[in-house]
């Protein structure tokens, strides 16, 4: 188009020379616009037999001011040329750049697809783990609170058991105690027959002497007297046998009593330690299940600020489509221009007139092809709008 | 028994995101390159719901829903559009075709899984 216009110019310019020289104008339409610097140096040629006259100084000022048009209408003649080259270079590099931006294009992708899949990976970990926690220990800090409760429970129970044994040893206590009283009673009981068969004794060793006294009369008195005096005897020896054995149990009893105010005294002293010893062991499982409970609740929340970022990273993989999209209509748009370039290279062969690239209708087309606001702020020049974090959802 | 979408996108990276997002929230997934590749992927299975890009190569997301609801077995299936157009006239395109929804990408992984909730048949 430019080239077109360039020769349109010179062509000018050769008409404006000819006319200064009073050439006609079909003489100087005849030159074609390739032919400007064999004319410039005919003219000044000719410009050389005038020398000297007063024409001859008008066809000088005439010359020198073709010159310098001339010399412009060269320098657009050349910038044709390098336009015509454009159009070569064009027809290459478009199909290069396009495949350059190709193989970016499918790079990008299939290192997001990798991204994607990785991101989905831990996504889909971190869901297993997170509905493991929840299905396993969803309720199971109450749970394990409510184990603990219960076996705080049961052994508290079991204190009370052994409490009430404990206290049924005392009562044991208590009656032994007062066995050992009775037996002293029992001890003084039999002191008391040994006491009274002594009095008797002596009761019937007197009946005898005065049954001894009585002579003949008194001799049926004195066999009963003798029978008295060795019922008493017997009852002495009874007596003493009595108090023997008492002091026998008695001496049991008492050894049973302090062997069982030891045990007891053990036995409290082994409650007491149990209720310690329990006490201080579920103290360290309370702590365990609030330090565990602790650590759930950190992990859950942890794990839930983990998957919100992931999200987030699902959203900017996105990214890489709004990218496809305006490279992949950036590739189309180079590829029309590559075959409009093509087809007016191949009119240019065939000696075919070249129409020229209505910009305006290119531009417009372009336009028409876009999906993103990105790409129309672009177009438009203005700043380039991101794509906002909210979802555009409408339903109809 | 999980139920099953089929997801329409030309872009790979998306189908993986889409994919990720639905999967994780329990639907079964059915993934294809364009309409083309989505109707030969409509042969009587059952599907819950349609997630469709709108400019693709072969075929554009707007035919394929044309197509589809077409078809006795998926006249009732119904469809997100899932885009980065968002200009009216497309919407009304989509609508006339009988989309359900209009989401412009990026999308939410939240407000999707919201959208397909609301929209995905029993």
């Amino acid at each position: 188009m430019k080239a077109v216009a360039s020769d349109h110019r010179v062509a000018g310019l050769v008409w404006v020379v000819c006319a200064g020289l009073g050439l006609s104008g079909a003489t100087a339409a005849a030159f074609p616009s390739a032919t400007a610097n064999l004319f410039w140096a005919c003219s000044a040629g000719f410009a050389g037999l005038l020398a000297g006259g007063f024409l001859a100084s008008r066809v000088r000022h005439a010359l020198a001011h073709a010159r310098r048009e001339t010399g412009e209408a060269v320098h657009h003649l050349s910038a044709a040329h390098s336009f015509q080259g454009l159009d070569e270079l064009c027809g290459q590099v478009l199909p290069i750049w396009n495949r350059q931006i190709e193989t970016a294009r499918s790079q990008t992708e299939t290192s997001l697809v990798d991204l994607a899949t990785c991101f989905g990976d831990i996504h889909q970990r971190l869901e297993v783990a997170l509905d493991l926690y929840r299905s396993s220990s969803g309720s199971g800090e109450e749970d394990v609170m409510a184990m603990l409760e219960k076996g705080q429970n049961d052994l508290s129970a079991m204190l009370s058991s052994l409490r009430a044994g404990l206290q049924a040893k005392q009562e044991m206590l208590d009656r032994i105690r007062e066995v050992s009283r009775f037996s002293d009673e029992l001890k003084a009981m039999a002191g008391s027959v040994s006491a009274l068969a002594n009095q008797t004794n002596l009761v019937a060793l007197n009946a005898a002497i005065e049954a001894a006294w009585a002579g003949e009369a008194g001799r049926g008195f004195a066999v009963i007297a003798d029978e008295v005096r060795k019922l008493s005897t017997l009852s002495g020896e009874t007596g003493k046998q009595i108090t023997s054995r008492v002091e026998s149990v008695t001496y049991a009893i008492h050894g049973a009593v302090e062997i069982a105010e030891r045990f007891a005294d053990q036995d409290a002293r082994a409650m007491r330690d149990s209720e310690r010893l329990i006490e201080g062991v579920l103290n360290v499982f309370r702590g365990a299940v609030e330090h565990l409970t602790l650590a759930a609740t950190q992990f859950q929340h942890e794990g839930q600020a983990v998957q919100e970022t992931v999200s987030g990273v699902i959203v900017s993989l996105q990214f890489q489509d709004r990218v496809s999209q305006i490279l992949n209509q950036t590739m189309g748009d180079m590829a029309r221009l590559e075959s409009v370039l093509n087809e007016n290279r191949e009119r240019g062969i065939r000696g075919e007139r070249i129409p020229p690239i209505d910009v305006a209708a290119w531009l417009d087309q372009l336009s028409s092809t876009y999906t993103t606001l990105e790409q129309l702020d672009n177009h438009q020049g203005t700043q380039t709008s991101a794509p906002g974090n909210a979802t555009e959802v409408t339903f109809f | 028994m999980a139920k099953t979408i089929l997801i329409i996108d030309d872009s790979a990276s998306i189908r993986q995101v889409v994919g990720l997002t639905l999967k994780g929230a329990g639907y079964d997934v059915v993934d294809a390159v364009d309409g083309k590749d989505a109707l030969s992927k409509l042969d009587g299975r059952k599907l819950h719901l349609v997630i469709s890009d709108v400019n693709m190569p072969n075929m554009d997301g707007i035919s394929f829903v044309k197509e589809m609801k077409a078809k006795p077995a998926y006249k009732f299936t119904p469809v997100i559009m899932l885009t980065t157009e968002g200009s009216e006239a497309k919407k009304r395109d989509g609508q006339m075709a009988g989309a359900k929804a209009w989401v412009v990408k990026p999308f939410q992984p939240a407000q999707m899984l919201d959208a397909v909730s609301k929209l995905i048949m029993p």
